[in-house]
C-alpha cells in the first residue's frame, strides 16, 4: 500500500517561476525516499506542498489513499522536521515535544509516556527542562527528531535537517535518523542537496533538476545506470569522468576516438549498450567513473581492459586510495548541466580551465601504492565494461 | 577621551544635565512633602523643615482625588486592552499574510500616529457632540485608540515580521490551526513587543490633558491629570504641596509600570529557535 502518492504534481509560484513541474511517484510503506538536486530545483518546495504549507497548482496528493490537496497541515497525519529546526523558544524541550499531542488533547499521561519514550530513543533526557537557547546545533537537532517521532504519524517530511550541523556529527546523525526510521518503520520523505547523504540514506533517491524529475531509483541504480548526464554527473563522489568522442563501428567492435587516442570496444561491449550502434560515425558523451579507472603498472591485463594516456596534474593522497587528477587530450563533455553541477562540487575552475583548448580533466581512484607522480605522463587502464555512453544533444543514455 | 581632562569635563557635563533633568521632579517630591504654610513661601527651601504627609491626606479626602486616579485607571486599561486586541490582529495579518499596498498601508499608519493633537480636538468635539457621546468615557477611549493604534500596530508589525515563518509552520504541521498559532507561538514569543505597545499606550491615554479637558465636563467624570489642575486652588490661595501630591501620586503607577516590565522586555527572546 502506498503512503504517499503524487501524481502529476505541479507548482507555479505566483510571480511565474516553476517550483515543480508534473512531479510523479509514490512511496511504499516504511520507505525512506531522499529527494536530491542542486540548489533551486525544487527540492523543498516538492516536500512543502505534501506539507500542506504550499498550495499545489495542478496534480494530485494522495496520503494514506486519501486525495488531501486541500486539507489543512493539520489534518494530514505528518509530522516534518525544518532545515532551522523551527523549536519554539519560549518552551522547555518537554514542551516542545509535547505541543502535537497537547493539540490532540491526549491525555497528560499518555503525553508524558510517550515524550519519554521519544527522549529514550533520542537521548533527550537530561535535556527535557531546558530551553532550546541552552542546546547546542546537535541537542536542538534531536529536539527537532523527537517532536516529529512523538507523534507516530503516517509520514515524516525532513528538509535539510542536517545541513546546519558540522561535518563529523552529520555523519553520524545521518546513520542514527537511518536507525530510528527503520526502526519505526515510518514512510519517510527526505530533502538533500548533498548526493552523499542521499545516497547513504535512501531506500530510492529521486533526482530533480530545473523542476523536472531526472531519475527515481535505487541508490545503485541510480549510480550504475543513470538516465542522462545530469543523473551521472550529479551522482558520485568524486565525478564521472565526461568526455567527447566519435564512435565508429567496424566488424569486430567499434573505435572510441577522442583527442588523438582510440579506445576500442569489442563487441562484447557495444552490446552492453544496443542502441549505439546507431549512432555510428557520430559524435557522442562516453563516461568513466574514477573507480574503474585502473595504473597500468598495478592491474593485471584484461581483455576489457583499454589503455589511454594522459598527465598527471594532481594527486590527492587520501590514506586508503589515492585520486589522480589528469589531463586528457580530450574535448570535456561539458553541457549546461554539467556546468551547474561543476559549481555545486566547487570544481568550476578546472572545468572551465578545460574548455575550448581540447584539453580535458579527469579524476582516477587509484590504489595508495601507486607510484605515479605529479607532471608523469601515465598509461590507464579503462573498463570498457563498465563505461557509459550520452547522446550529445539530448543528454540521454544510451543502453538498449 | 583618553585624556582625564576630557573624561572629567564629559562626567561633569553628564550629570549637570541630569541633575538639571531631575531637579523638577525633586521639587514637586519636596513640596509634596511640604505644609501648606512653607510651600507657599517664596523662599521655600531645598528639604521641607518639617515633614509633612498632610498633603496627601487631604487629597485624598478633602479632594477625593481617588475618584479620577480610578476613572483614568479605567480609560487607560480599556484603552490598551482594546488597542492591544486589535493591532495585535492588524499587525499579524500585515506581516504574515501578503497583503498588497503593505508599505503603504504601514507608512500611512505611522503618519496618522503623528497627526498633531491640536488638530484633533475641534473635529472629534463636534463629532462626539453629534453622537451624544461627550463627557464620556467612550469619547476618551475612541480618542486614544486614534493614536495607540497606529503605533502599536507598526510597532508590531515589524515585531511580528522578524519571528521565523518555520515556527508557526512547525505548529500548523504539528496540528494547530492559524489562530492556535498565532496564540501559542506567536503571541508569547511577541511579549516584549506587546509589552512595550501596552506601555505605550497605557502611558499615553494616562498622560492625556488636552483631550480630557475638551471632551469631559463633569468632575465625577476627570481623569487625573484633568483633576490635578483643578485641584488645590481656593480664591485667595495656590495649595502647591497639594497639586504635587496629586502629581506624585499620578506618577508614581507609570513609574513602576515601566520599572516592572522593563524585565519582560528584553530582546533577543527568539534564541534558541532556529538553527
Ligand atoms: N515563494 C516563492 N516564490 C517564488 N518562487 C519561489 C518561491 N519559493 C521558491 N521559489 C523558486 O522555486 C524554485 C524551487 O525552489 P526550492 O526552494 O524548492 O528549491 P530547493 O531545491 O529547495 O533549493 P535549495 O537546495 O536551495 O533549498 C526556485 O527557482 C526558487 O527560486
Ligand atoms: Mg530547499
Amino acid at each position: 500500500m502506498a503512503t504517499v502518492e503524487l501524481e502529476h504534481i505541479s507548482k507555479i509560484y505566483p510571480n511565474g517561476t516553476a517550483g515543480v513541474t508534473d512531479l510523479s511517484f509514490s512511496m511504499q510503506e516504511g520507505e525512506f525516499l531522499v529527494l536530491v538536486g542542486p540548489s533551486g530545483c525544487g527540492k523543498t518546495t516538492a516536500l512543502r506542498m505534501v506539507a500542506g504549507l504550499e498550495e499545489i497548482t495542478s496534480g494530485s496528493l494522495r496520503i494514506n489513499n486519501k486525495e488531501v490537496n486541500n486539507v489543512a497541515p493539520k489534518d494530514r497525519d505528518i509530522a516534518m522536521v525544518f532545515q532551522s529546526y523551527a523549536l519554539y523558544p519560549h518552551m522547555k524541550v518537554r514542551d516542545n515535544l509535547a505541543f502535537p499531542l497537547k493539540l490532540q488533547k491526549m491525555p497528560k499521561e499518555e503525553i508524558e509516556k510517550k515524550v519519554a519514550r521519544a527522549a529514550s530513543i533520542l537521548g533527550l533526557e537530561e535535556i527535557l527542562d531546558r530551553k532550546p537557547s541552552q542546546l547546542s546545533g546537535g541537542q536542538r537537532q534531536r529536539v527537532a527528531m523527537g517532536r516529529a517521532i512523538v507523534r507516530e504519524p503516517a509520514v515524516f517530511l525532513m528538509d535539510e535537517p542536517l545541513s546546519n550541523l558540522d561535518a563529523k556529527l552529520r555523519v553520524q546523525m545521518r546513520s542514527e535518523i537511518s536507525k530510528i526510521q527503520r526502526q519505526l518503520g515510518v514512510a519517510t520523505l527526505y530533502v538533500t542537496h548533498d548526493q552523499v547523504e542521499a545516497m547513504t540514506m535512501g531506500d530510492r533517491v529521486a533526482v530533480l533538476k530545473n523542476s523536472f524529475l531526472q531519475q527515481i531509483d535505487s541508490p545503485q541504480r541510480l549510480y550504475d545506470h543513470p538516465n542522462n548526464l545530469f543523473v551521472a554527473a550529479f551522482i558520485g563522489s568524486p565525478s564521472m569522468n565526461l568526455f567527447e568522442g566519435e564512435i565508429e563501428f567496424n566488424s569486430t567492435g567499434a573505435n572510441l576516438n577522442f583527442g588523438n587516442q582510440t579506445i576500442y570496444l569489442d563487441n562484447k561491449v557495444t552490446s552492453l549498450h544496443p542502441s549505439l550502434r546507431s549512432f555510428n560515425q557520430r559524435r557522442i558523451v562516453f563516461g568513466i567513473r574514477p573507480e574503474d579507472l585502473y595504473d597500468a603498472s598495478l592491474a593485471n591485463q584484461n581483455p576489457n581492459f583499454q589503455s589511454i594516456k594522459a598527465k598527471v596534474s594532481l594527486i590527492e593522497a587520501l590514506g586508503s586510495e589515492k585520486l589522480i587528477h589528469f589531463t586528457i587530450n580530450a574535448n570535456a563533455g561539458i553541457t549546461d548541466d554539467i556546468k551547474q553541477i561543476a559549481e555545486e562540487k566547487g570544481a568550476m575552475d578546472s572545468l572551465l580551465g578545460s574548455q575550448g583548448n581540447s584539453q580535458a580533466e579527469g579524476v582516477a581512484r587509484f590504489p595508495p601504492r601507486s607510484a605515479v607522480k605529479r607532471d608523469e605522463l601515465i598509461e590507464i587502464l579503462v573498463d570498457t565494461t563498465n563505461m557509459h555512453f550520452f547522446d550529445i544533444d539530448t543528454g540521454f543514455s544510451i543502453w538498449e | 577621551m583618553s585624556k582625564p581632562i576630557n573624561k572629567i569635563l564629559f562626567y561633569g557635563f553628564v550629570i549637570a544635565f541630569v541633575l538639571s533633568s531631575l531637579f523638577p521632579f525633586y521639587w514637586i517630591f519636596i513640596t509634596s512633602l511640604k505644609t501648606s504654610a512653607e510651600a507657599s513661601q517664596i523662599t521655600s527651601g531645598f528639604w521641607p523643615s518639617k515633614l509633612s504627609f498632610s498633603a496627601y491626606n487631604t487629597v485624598f479626602t478633602q479632594d477625593n482625588f481617588l475618584q479620577p486616579l480610578l476613572n483614568s485607571a479605567f480609560v487607560s486599561l480599556a484603552t490598551t486592552v482594546l488597542s492591544l486586541i486589535t493591532s495585535v490582529l492588524a499587525a499579524y495579518s500585515l506581516a504574515r499574510l501578503g497583503i498588497k499596498g503593505k508599505g503603504l498601508i504601514l507608512g500611512f499608519i505611522l503618519v496618522a500616529g503623528f497627526f498633531p493633537i491640536i488638530a484633533m480636538v475641534g473635529p472629534l468635539f463636534l463629532v462626539f457632540r453629534t453622537l451624544g457621546l461627550l463627557d464620556s468615557f467612550t469619547s476618551l477611549i475612541f480618542t486614544y485608540l486614534i493614536y495607540t493604534l497606529p503605533i502599536s500596530t507598526w510597532l508590531l508589525t515589524n515585531f511580528f515580521s522578524q519571528i521565523p515563518k518555520d515556527l508557526e509552520e512547525a505548529a500548523m504541521v504539528d496540528g494547530a490551526s492559524r489562530l492556535q498559532a498565532l496564540w501559542k507561538i506567536v503571541i508569547p514569543i511577541a511579549v516584549p513587543g506587546i509589552f512595550t505597545a501596552a506601555i505605550l499606550s497605557f502611558i499615553l491615554a494616562w498622560n492625556d490633558f488636552t483631550f480630557a479637558l475638551s471632551f469631559i465636563s463633569s468632575p465625577s467624570h476627570f481623569t487625573a491629570p484633568l483633576a490635578i489642575v483643578n485641584l488645590g486652588q481656593s480664591q485667595f490661595q495656590v495649595f502647591y504641596n497639594r497639586i504635587d501630591a496629586a502629581v506624585v501620586v499620578t506618577t508614581l503607577p507609570i513609574a513602576l509600570l515601566v520599572l516592572l516590565a522593563q524585565k519582560k522586555i528584553i530582546s533577543g527572546l527568539t534564541a534558541g529557535a532556529v538553527k
